[in-house]
Protein backbone atom coordinates (compact mmCIF):
# COMPACT_ATOMS: atom_id res chain seq x y z
CA UNK A 1 0.00 0.00 0.00
CA UNK A 2 1.63 3.15 -1.06
CA UNK A 3 1.70 6.08 1.48
CA UNK A 4 1.56 9.87 1.34
CA UNK A 5 5.37 10.35 1.53
CA UNK A 6 5.55 7.01 -1.20
CA UNK A 7 3.69 9.17 -3.34
CA UNK A 8 5.22 12.24 -2.67
CA UNK A 9 8.67 10.98 -3.60
CA UNK A 10 7.60 9.07 -6.96
CA UNK A 11 5.59 13.15 -7.79
CA UNK A 12 8.63 14.55 -7.06
CA UNK A 13 11.33 12.00 -9.36
CA UNK A 14 8.88 12.63 -11.92
CA UNK A 15 9.21 16.86 -11.22
CA UNK A 16 12.88 16.54 -11.40
CA UNK A 17 12.84 14.75 -14.15
CA UNK A 18 11.31 17.03 -16.08
CA UNK A 19 13.37 20.02 -15.20
CA UNK A 20 16.26 18.09 -15.91
CA UNK A 21 14.65 17.23 -19.43
CA UNK A 22 14.30 21.13 -19.97
CA UNK A 23 17.48 21.80 -18.74
CA UNK A 24 16.90 24.11 -15.92
CA UNK A 25 20.24 24.34 -13.91
CA UNK A 26 19.89 24.76 -10.31
CA UNK A 27 20.58 28.58 -9.21
CA UNK A 28 20.13 29.59 -13.04
CA UNK A 29 17.50 32.09 -14.17
CA UNK A 30 14.88 30.98 -16.35
CA UNK A 31 12.66 33.08 -18.53
CA UNK A 32 8.99 33.04 -17.57
CA UNK A 33 8.10 32.40 -21.29
CA UNK A 34 10.33 29.65 -21.01
CA UNK A 35 8.74 27.66 -18.57
CA UNK A 36 5.23 28.08 -20.12
CA UNK A 37 4.81 24.86 -22.50
CA UNK A 38 7.69 23.68 -20.84
CA UNK A 39 7.88 19.68 -20.01
CA UNK A 40 8.71 20.86 -15.96
CA UNK A 41 5.00 22.80 -16.23
CA UNK A 42 3.29 19.92 -17.86
CA UNK A 43 4.51 17.32 -15.46
CA UNK A 44 3.74 19.90 -12.33
CA UNK A 45 -0.18 20.22 -13.99
CA UNK A 46 -0.25 16.21 -14.33
CA UNK A 47 0.74 15.65 -10.67
CA UNK A 48 -1.43 18.33 -9.71
CA UNK A 49 -4.16 16.46 -11.66
CA UNK A 50 -2.79 12.55 -10.37
CA UNK A 51 -2.84 14.19 -6.55
CA UNK A 52 -6.67 15.61 -7.01
CA UNK A 53 -7.44 11.86 -8.24
CA UNK A 54 -6.06 9.99 -5.33
CA UNK A 55 -8.39 7.57 -3.75
CA UNK A 56 -8.04 6.05 -0.19
CA UNK A 57 -7.73 2.26 -0.83
CA UNK A 58 -10.27 1.09 1.93
CA UNK A 59 -13.24 3.51 0.88
CA UNK A 60 -12.70 4.71 -2.43
CA UNK A 61 -13.34 7.46 -1.16
CA UNK A 62 -11.20 11.37 -2.73
CA UNK A 63 -8.69 12.27 -0.82
CA UNK A 64 -8.93 15.10 2.28
CA UNK A 65 -7.05 18.48 1.69
CA UNK A 66 -4.91 17.56 4.42
CA UNK A 67 -3.45 14.84 2.86
CA UNK A 68 -3.42 16.52 -0.65
CA UNK A 69 -1.48 18.89 2.10
CA UNK A 70 1.31 16.82 3.53
CA UNK A 71 1.82 15.28 -0.35
CA UNK A 72 2.37 18.57 -1.86
CA UNK A 73 4.72 19.84 1.40
CA UNK A 74 6.41 16.67 0.94
CA UNK A 75 7.06 17.67 -2.41
CA UNK A 76 8.43 20.71 -2.12
CA UNK A 77 10.77 19.60 0.67
CA UNK A 78 12.24 16.94 -1.60
CA UNK A 79 12.24 19.26 -4.15
CA UNK A 80 13.98 21.79 -1.85
CA UNK A 81 11.75 24.59 -3.15
CA UNK A 82 12.46 27.84 -0.58
CA UNK A 83 10.63 28.33 1.84
CA UNK A 84 8.91 31.81 0.11
CA UNK A 85 7.81 30.26 -3.09
CA UNK A 86 6.53 27.35 -1.32
CA UNK A 87 4.19 29.96 0.66
CA UNK A 88 3.45 32.06 -2.60
CA UNK A 89 2.36 28.73 -4.84
CA UNK A 90 -0.45 28.38 -6.34
CA UNK A 91 -0.72 25.08 -7.27
CA UNK A 92 -4.21 24.61 -6.01
CA UNK A 93 -5.43 27.99 -5.56
CA UNK A 94 -5.77 29.32 -9.32
CA UNK A 95 -8.37 28.42 -12.19
CA UNK A 96 -7.01 27.07 -15.24
CA UNK A 97 -7.89 26.92 -18.74
CA UNK A 98 -4.57 25.48 -19.89
CA UNK A 99 -6.32 22.58 -21.67
CA UNK A 100 -9.08 24.53 -23.51
CA UNK A 101 -6.13 27.02 -24.72
CA UNK A 102 -4.11 24.05 -26.17
CA UNK A 103 -6.76 22.53 -28.29
CA UNK A 104 -7.82 25.96 -29.08
CA UNK A 105 -4.25 26.45 -30.49
CA UNK A 106 -5.28 22.57 -32.45
CA UNK A 107 -7.89 23.54 -34.34
CA UNK A 108 -6.37 26.81 -34.96
CA UNK A 109 -3.40 24.78 -36.34
CA UNK A 110 -5.97 22.52 -38.26
CA UNK A 111 -7.94 26.30 -39.89
CA UNK A 112 -4.27 27.13 -41.33
CA UNK A 113 -3.21 29.56 -38.10
CA UNK A 114 -4.02 33.49 -37.86
CA UNK A 115 -6.78 34.79 -39.94
CA UNK B 1 -44.19 76.13 47.45
CA UNK B 2 -46.23 78.85 45.50
CA UNK B 3 -48.13 77.93 41.52
CA UNK B 4 -45.28 79.55 39.79
CA UNK B 5 -42.90 76.66 41.99
CA UNK B 6 -44.76 74.32 40.99
CA UNK B 7 -44.94 75.21 37.21
CA UNK B 8 -41.25 75.56 37.33
CA UNK B 9 -40.66 72.16 39.02
CA UNK B 10 -43.24 70.69 36.64
CA UNK B 11 -41.39 72.10 33.28
CA UNK B 12 -37.56 70.97 34.90
CA UNK B 13 -39.26 67.67 35.43
CA UNK B 14 -40.96 67.34 31.66
CA UNK B 15 -37.61 68.71 30.32
CA UNK B 16 -35.79 65.95 32.07
CA UNK B 17 -38.04 63.45 31.19
CA UNK B 18 -37.90 64.35 27.32
CA UNK B 19 -34.04 64.73 27.34
CA UNK B 20 -34.14 60.83 29.07
CA UNK B 21 -36.52 59.92 26.03
CA UNK B 22 -34.20 61.82 23.57
CA UNK B 23 -31.12 59.61 25.11
CA UNK B 24 -32.92 56.38 24.88
CA UNK B 25 -34.01 57.32 21.34
CA UNK B 26 -30.78 58.04 19.99
CA UNK B 27 -29.26 55.53 21.23
CA UNK B 28 -31.42 52.82 20.10
CA UNK B 29 -31.04 54.66 16.76
CA UNK B 30 -27.29 54.53 16.42
CA UNK B 31 -27.10 50.32 17.48
CA UNK B 32 -30.38 50.30 14.69
CA UNK B 33 -28.06 52.36 12.19
CA UNK B 34 -25.16 50.08 12.94
CA UNK B 35 -26.95 47.02 12.52
CA UNK B 36 -28.13 48.34 9.30
CA UNK B 37 -24.28 49.39 7.97
CA UNK B 38 -23.63 45.53 9.26
CA UNK B 39 -27.07 44.03 7.18
CA UNK B 40 -25.49 46.07 4.58
CA UNK B 41 -21.60 44.83 4.49
CA UNK B 42 -22.81 41.24 4.68
CA UNK B 43 -25.64 42.19 1.69
CA UNK B 44 -22.67 44.08 -0.47
CA UNK B 45 -20.19 40.31 0.66
CA UNK B 46 -23.26 38.24 -0.78
CA UNK B 47 -23.70 40.21 -3.74
CA UNK B 48 -20.16 40.30 -4.61
CA UNK B 49 -20.04 36.33 -4.22
CA UNK B 50 -23.15 36.11 -6.69
CA UNK B 51 -21.48 38.56 -8.84
CA UNK B 52 -17.99 36.11 -9.08
CA UNK B 53 -20.25 32.78 -9.62
CA UNK B 54 -22.37 34.42 -12.14
CA UNK B 55 -19.33 35.75 -13.77
CA UNK B 56 -17.44 32.14 -13.53
CA UNK B 57 -20.55 30.66 -15.28
CA UNK B 58 -21.01 33.00 -17.72
CA UNK B 59 -16.86 31.98 -18.83
CA UNK B 60 -17.79 28.24 -18.28
CA UNK B 61 -20.54 28.39 -20.41
CA UNK B 62 -18.83 30.34 -22.93
CA UNK B 63 -16.01 27.73 -22.82
CA UNK B 64 -18.25 24.54 -22.97
CA UNK B 65 -19.93 26.43 -26.39
CA UNK B 66 -15.81 26.84 -27.95
CA UNK B 67 -15.42 23.57 -27.27
CA UNK B 68 -18.26 22.32 -28.60
CA UNK B 69 -17.54 24.21 -32.14
CA UNK B 70 -14.10 23.47 -32.05
CA UNK B 71 -14.35 19.38 -31.92
CA UNK B 72 -16.98 19.96 -35.05
CA UNK B 73 -14.21 21.02 -37.20
CA UNK B 74 -11.58 17.84 -36.50
CA UNK B 75 -14.81 15.15 -37.02
CA UNK B 76 -15.66 17.13 -40.31
CA UNK B 77 -12.04 16.82 -41.54
CA UNK B 78 -11.49 13.45 -40.49
CA UNK B 79 -7.22 14.13 -40.72
CA UNK B 80 -7.70 15.46 -44.04
CA UNK B 81 -5.82 18.79 -45.11
CA UNK B 82 -8.31 21.67 -45.93
CA UNK B 83 -6.80 22.32 -48.96
CA UNK B 84 -7.62 18.90 -49.91
CA UNK B 85 -10.98 19.22 -49.75
CA UNK B 86 -13.80 19.36 -52.06
CA UNK B 87 -15.51 22.42 -53.32
CA UNK B 88 -19.03 21.30 -52.16
CA UNK B 89 -17.34 20.43 -48.61
CA UNK B 90 -15.47 24.27 -47.88
CA UNK B 91 -18.77 26.25 -47.32
CA UNK B 92 -19.60 23.69 -44.84
CA UNK B 93 -16.05 24.45 -43.06
CA UNK B 94 -16.03 27.67 -43.77
CA UNK B 95 -19.15 27.90 -41.63
CA UNK B 96 -17.82 25.82 -39.06
CA UNK B 97 -14.51 27.93 -38.66
CA UNK B 98 -17.02 30.98 -38.68
CA UNK B 99 -18.95 29.33 -35.66
CA UNK B 100 -15.69 28.53 -34.01
CA UNK B 101 -14.44 31.77 -34.09
CA UNK B 102 -17.47 33.51 -32.95
CA UNK B 103 -16.96 30.94 -29.96
CA UNK B 104 -13.60 32.07 -29.42
CA UNK B 105 -14.94 35.89 -29.25
CA UNK B 106 -17.39 35.24 -27.02
CA UNK B 107 -15.41 33.22 -24.75
CA UNK B 108 -12.98 36.38 -24.93
CA UNK B 109 -15.81 38.56 -23.88
CA UNK B 110 -17.38 36.82 -20.80
CA UNK B 111 -13.44 37.38 -20.17
CA UNK B 112 -14.07 40.63 -20.56
CA UNK B 113 -16.98 41.08 -18.83
CA UNK B 114 -15.43 39.62 -15.88
CA UNK B 115 -12.25 41.88 -15.67
CA UNK B 116 -14.30 44.81 -16.16
CA UNK B 117 -16.23 44.13 -12.83
CA UNK B 118 -12.75 43.64 -11.43
CA UNK B 119 -11.76 46.97 -12.15
CA UNK B 120 -15.61 48.39 -10.98
CA UNK B 121 -14.19 46.91 -7.47
CA UNK B 122 -17.47 44.82 -7.73
CA UNK B 123 -15.51 41.77 -6.89
CA UNK B 124 -13.19 40.62 -4.34
CA UNK B 125 -9.71 41.85 -5.42
CA UNK B 126 -7.77 39.44 -3.87
CA UNK B 127 -9.66 36.02 -4.30
CA UNK B 128 -10.15 37.47 -7.96
CA UNK B 129 -6.52 37.52 -8.83
CA UNK B 130 -6.04 34.37 -7.41
CA UNK B 131 -8.55 32.57 -9.73
CA UNK B 132 -7.93 34.14 -12.60
CA UNK B 133 -3.94 35.16 -12.68
CA UNK B 134 -3.26 32.30 -14.84
CA UNK B 135 -6.27 32.12 -17.41
CA UNK B 136 -5.28 36.06 -18.20
CA UNK B 137 -1.73 34.22 -18.86
CA UNK B 138 -3.16 32.51 -21.57
CA UNK B 139 -5.51 34.98 -22.81
CA UNK B 140 -2.71 37.37 -23.39
CA UNK B 141 0.27 35.16 -24.64
CA UNK B 142 1.09 36.30 -28.13
CA UNK B 143 1.89 32.66 -28.66
CA UNK B 144 -1.39 31.49 -27.97
CA UNK B 145 -2.53 31.57 -31.84
CA UNK B 146 -6.37 30.80 -30.80
CA UNK B 147 -6.76 34.44 -29.04
CA UNK B 148 -4.06 36.21 -30.52
CA UNK B 149 -6.41 37.04 -33.61
CA UNK B 150 -8.12 38.87 -31.17
CA UNK B 151 -5.81 40.10 -28.86
CA UNK B 152 -2.76 41.32 -30.73
CA UNK B 153 -1.49 43.87 -31.24
CA UNK B 154 -2.61 45.35 -28.20
CA UNK B 155 -3.56 49.10 -29.41
CA UNK B 156 -6.11 47.39 -31.55
CA UNK B 157 -7.77 45.08 -29.46
CA UNK B 158 -11.04 45.31 -28.09
CA UNK B 159 -10.66 43.70 -25.02
CA UNK B 160 -9.61 46.95 -23.00
CA UNK B 161 -10.40 45.60 -19.67
CA UNK B 162 -8.48 42.37 -19.96
CA UNK B 163 -5.54 44.39 -21.23
CA UNK B 164 -5.30 46.48 -18.81
CA UNK B 165 -5.72 43.71 -15.69
CA UNK B 166 -2.85 41.69 -17.16
CA UNK B 167 -0.80 44.56 -17.09
CA UNK B 168 -1.49 45.41 -13.46
CA UNK B 169 -1.00 41.83 -12.22
CA UNK B 170 1.86 40.50 -14.76
CA UNK B 171 3.36 44.63 -14.91
CA UNK B 172 7.00 43.12 -14.12
CA UNK B 173 7.25 40.03 -16.72
CA UNK B 174 8.06 41.28 -20.70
Amino acid sequence: MATLQGLAHDYAKRIKDAIKSDGFINKSKIDPKDFINSKTQQEIKAVKRDIDGITYQLTNKAITEDDKRIIIDEINRELGLPRTVQKNFQLNESASNDDLSDLADVIENMLGGKK
Amino acid sequence: MDAIGYITTGSAGVAFLSMLVTIYFSSKAASASKESISNADRANIIAIGQTETSLREQIANARIRMEDCGLKIPEFLKGRDKANLSEEELPHLEFLEGNWRSSTENFLNAYEDAFGKYLDDKTNKERFRRTYINEIKNICDPKRTSYARLMHPESTSNFEAIWKVYKEWHRHEK
